[in-house]
């Protein structure tokens, strides 16, 4: 049954992700200037040569031959035996349907390349950053929902506003300035400003943690202002259920009514939101990486997409919506696995 | 000057305090330590400004060992001289590859793989050189002229012709044939008179022909080697490349000019050019250039000492003097009213503001780190009356309204910029509400870049554009003011044309010998700044910070990238 229904479900993710990959091409190129406009502006260039190097990367040939060319009809073709037809074409040896994302248009590496090593540093941004998120997140809803109304719940009530009103650009740069610049002029050990490890000397444990520990708590702070709003509710309308009265009433201690039956239940919605951002653990948070200069995906995407490096971002966004399908249906899964009343069909 | 310098300063130190009266700095110390500390600040800044070259190169006896890492705000792309494009992949390859002869921070010709200068005959297109017999490259290799002709080849001949390097058109216009005589001596051959020849080609860095050679040629253009390469002729070799984040190298004990002090050498991406002053407060970075606006921040930073500099760049406003493309072009095509309208800005004061005080005043169109500058007897100094009754006279009266016109045409126009360049966006505004007080009604739009160079380069629908330009160690300036560079992806987007400066462009391209083109660029300077179709407005500085541990790292105006020939001797002070 599960798997019948698995198995239709990523079937039907395949064309979500072609259209996806195709909107974002579309989008691209609709976009005004194409590549290698900054150097149109370098005296020493002429527009000779900016037009060879269009040519040489392809961006002469019309839309659909580039898309169809990345998406590697080529591979397809010379499968089915009509290999033949495109002699003589450009073949930039790009093939989506091989896993080849291609080459970078800005330096010429591969994408796969610079994607795959840059995706530790932002699956550890993120994850540690989910981590804190619900660590802080489940207790301080557990905690709003228990004591209502006490000032404790209205001083975490305007954390969580303040945690979703507060740029986090904004509280970025305040934490540097205080823990980075202040702790430093102040002679006190400081936290790094920047970056994943200290060059030549760094690299071991302490000094990726004390890299790690701003940027994730800047973006685990609008997953704690979020989550604990949920948690908070959800737990709130546990706690009023039938079920939990005969808990109570039967004589079960508080506490394991609240940690054996009320959270199990209540964290339900919360693993639907946190499946949610699965798709923002690969992309990444972008403005965290770009002001910790935190070599991610996101920063990357960001830069190349400025720089009108076509292939990457395609590269990308296709992986993205692959994950992202892929994260869908594992939380669905989870969620079948956490909540016995759930039947896919 | 007229005031001395004492009140100058003074006057700034006021300026200072109005601006930054809440700064800690000042609460803390008296306000007499604090003008005292500010004067001495304020006399590195001026001797800064003084010179081209901003604090004086020193090379003192080095210790050796420890390691420099210099920030910088974007990655490596690639680092073979044959597709080097940018000013960060320039600072690793510099480090990496030697070429036949490297440049001082004044673009003087040094000697670097060849023995000496390399020479050009009479006829203008033969050069000769000689190269060193005891270069050798990274694995024991000797560097010969085969790899000098390997590299040429690479850019110009027929099997090679799917490596998609930026030099192959103009090469294979100009260059005839390069040639390796006997092992160590060359001869370049040009078509005809290809002046830019000497100052873009003999320094190219050169490729290892032993390794590259093996190669299959539709590899070249993806192959990891031109990010990491393993064979190299430079001071560094590369060790590995966190993409994004650092390329870390290390001391090439083979390097011809002898082994460099330091151990290892760290390029860090940092995110932007404020977090450069930020890590370079907190010791995270030793060099880096920073962004003008944290110039005064800095001052008070223990660490770090602050080297500025005149950049090989302007900025200038580009007019459309082209009635067919806008009917604000008649008030452009006037040379008075251009005139007039760069009389009315204080540049002095809108660098202060826009660049915090790290650009002079432009005194020519072409920047005073080039060895072709001269200061050109048309001088537009600031002066308010002057400009209004300089349009006054050309027939611009203001109206009841209070704008100026002539013919029942408003002196109204629109000023763009790129959007997303702080300085540029801030000067457009100081720019505009200077024009406003004379009169006129500019408004100010800052677009998309693509956009900006679609409409100066092909399109040419704009009114007035704000722009910059990084200018290169060659003079020639036809891409900016010929006839012929109008419309087509080239950069006259003003229209202009004026058969003399043709004629002067094309013979400035006749000559190799710098002196004599030096003649003809300052007849061109003369006669472009007394015609002003560009109001060429200020040359911005290089703002470096270098943590004090760090000596001989001599950086200037063309010693900010690639060519660092002193970089061998460049040592940390604690040896960590």
């Amino acid at each position: 049954m599960l798997a019948r229904y698995m198995a239709r479900r990523a079937l039907a993710s395949i064309p979500v992700v072609i259209g996806v990959s195709l909107i974002t091409f579309l989008l691209m190129h609709a976009t005004v200037g194409s590549y290698v406009p900054g150097l149109s502006l370098n005296p020493n260039l002429n527009p000779k040569d900016v037009e060879r190097l269009k040519e040489a990367l392809g961006l002469d040939r019309p839309l659909y031959v580039q898309y169809l060319d990345w998406f590697g009809l080529a591979w397809i073709m010379e499968k089915i035996g009509l290999g033949f037809l495109l002699a003589g074409a450009h073949n930039f040896g790009t093939g989506l349907i091989e896993g080849n994302f291609g080459l970078s248009m800005t330096d010429q590496t591969a994408v796969t390349a610079q994607v795959m090593d840059r995706l530790p540093n932002t699956l550890l941004l993120s994850s540690v950053a989910i981590v804190i998120g619900v660590l802080v997140a489940v207790p301080a809803g557990v905690v709003g929902s228990l004591r209502r109304g006490s000032r404790l719940d209205h001083f975490l009530t305007f954390v969580s506003v303040a945690g979703v009103a507060i740029p986090q650009f904004w509280l970025a740069l305040i934490l540097i300035l205080f823990f980075s610049v202040k702790f430093h002029d102040w002679g006190l050990p400081f936290l790094p400003s920047g970056g994943v490890a200290t060059p030549f000397s760094g690299g071991d444990l302490l000094d990726r943690l004390a890299h790690l520990i701003m940027p994730a708590i800047v973006l685990s702070f609008v997953y704690v202002a979020i989550w604990s709003r949920y948690t908070r509710s959800s737990m709130v309308e546990v706690l009023a259920q039938d079920y939990v009265r005969t808990a109570r009433a039967k004589g079960m201690s508080s506490r394991r009514v609240v940690y054996l039956h009320a959270l199990r239940n209540a964290i339900i919605p919360l693993v639907t939101l946190i499946g949610l951002e699965l798709p923002g653990l690969f992309s990444g948070g972008l403005v965290v990486e770009a002001v910790f200069g935190w070599p991610g995906i996101g920063l990357m995407t960001y830069q190349r997409a400025l720089a009108y490096d076509y292939t990457t971002v395609l590269g990308v966004v296709t992986f993205a919506a692959i994950l992202v399908v892929a994260g869908n249906l594992l939380a669905d899964l989870l969620y079948a696995v956490l909540d016995p009343r759930i039947r896919y069909t | 000057m007229a005031k001395s310098e004492n009140d100058e300063g003074f006057e700034r130190f006021e300026q200072f305090l109005t601006e930054w009266s809440r700064r800690d700095f000042l609460r803390r110390m008296g306000m007499t330590t604090a003008f005292t500390a500010f004067m001495a600040g304020g006399m590195e800044w001026l001797e800064a400004c003084g010179g081209g070259n901003g604090g004086t190169p020193t090379t003192s006896q080095g210790k050796p060992g420890g390691h420099i890492v210099e920030g910088q705000i974007s990655d490596i792309s690639n680092l073979n001289p044959i597709f080097l494009n940018d000013t960060v992949s320039q600072i690793v390859s510099g480090r990496a590859y030697e070429g036949l002869i490297d440049y001082d921070a004044k673009a003087n010709r040094i000697p670097a793989l060849a023995t000496e200068l390399p020479t050009v005959d009479s006829d203008n297109i033969t050069y000769h050189a000689k190269m060193r017999k005891d270069a050798k490259w990274s694995d024991g290799q000797p560097i010969t002229a085969d790899d000098v002709v390997f590299t040429f080849d690479l850019m110009t001949k027929d099997q090679y012709k799917d490596v998609k390097s930026r030099y192959r058109s103009e090469l294979t216009d100009n260059l005839a044939s390069v040639t390796a005589t006997d092992p160590y001596t060359l001869v370049f051959k040009t078509k005809d008179v290809f002046a830019k020849f000497y100052d873009t080609y003999i320094g190219l860095g050169i490729l290892p022909k032993h390794i590259w050679s093996k190669l299959d040629p539709a590899t070249i253009n993806s192959t990891p080697l031109n990010q990491v390469p393993e064979v190299v002729s430079g001071s560094f070799i590369p060790v590995k490349w966190d993409k994004g984040s650092q390329y870390v190298m290390k001391r090439n004990d083979t390097y011809f000019r002898g082994k460099a002090y330091l151990d290892q050498f760290i390029l860090k991406v940092v995110s932007d050019a404020v977090a450069i002053a930020t890590q370079l407060k907190t010791g995270e970075i030793d060099v880096g250039l920073y962004d003008a606006s944290q110039h005064d921040s800095l001052a008070s930073a223990q660490n770090i000492d602050r080297v500025a500099y005149s950049r090989p760049a302007f900025d200038y406003l580009i007019p459309n003097e082209d009635p067919a493309k806008t009917p604000k072009a008649a008030i452009f095509t006037d040379p008075d009213v251009r005139k007039a309208l760069l009389t009315a800005i204080n540049r002095k004061q809108a660098a202060d503001k826009v660049y915090f005080g790290q650009a002079d005043p432009a005194d020519s169109c072409t920047s005073t780190a080039k060895w072709n500058h001269i200061t050109t007897k048309a001088q537009y100094p600031f002066d308010a009356a002057k400009a209004a009754s300089m349009l006054d006279a050309a027939g611009w009266k203001k109206g009841s309204d209070g704008i100026r016109a002539k013919n029942g045409v408003p002196m109204a126009w629109e000023l763009r910029t790129n959007v997303g360049n702080k300085v540029r966006e801030t000067f457009i505004q100081v720019i505009a509400d200077a024009w406003n007080q004379l009169g006129c009604k500019v408004t100010t739009n800052p677009i998309q870049f693509p956009q900006l160079v679609t409409q100066l380069s092909q399109s040419r629908d704009f009114e007035m554009i704000l722009l910059g330009i990084s200018e290169g160690l060659d003079p020639d300036m036809t891409q900016l003011y010929a006839s012929t560079s109008i419309g087509n992806g080239a950069l006259n987007g003003a229209g202009y044309k004026n058969p003399k400066v043709d004629d002067l462009l094309s013979q400035g391209l006749k000559f190799v010998d710098r002196a004599k083109r030096k003649e003809i660029y300052a007849q061109l300077q003369e006669l472009l700044m007394s015609e002003l179709p560009y109001l060429w407005l200020t040359f911005p500085r290089a703002t470096w910070g270098v943590s004090k541990r760090v000596k001989n790292f001599n950086v200037g105006a063309w010693n900010t990238y690639g060519s660092r020939p002193w970089f061998y001797e460049t040592y940390v002070t604690d040896g960590k």
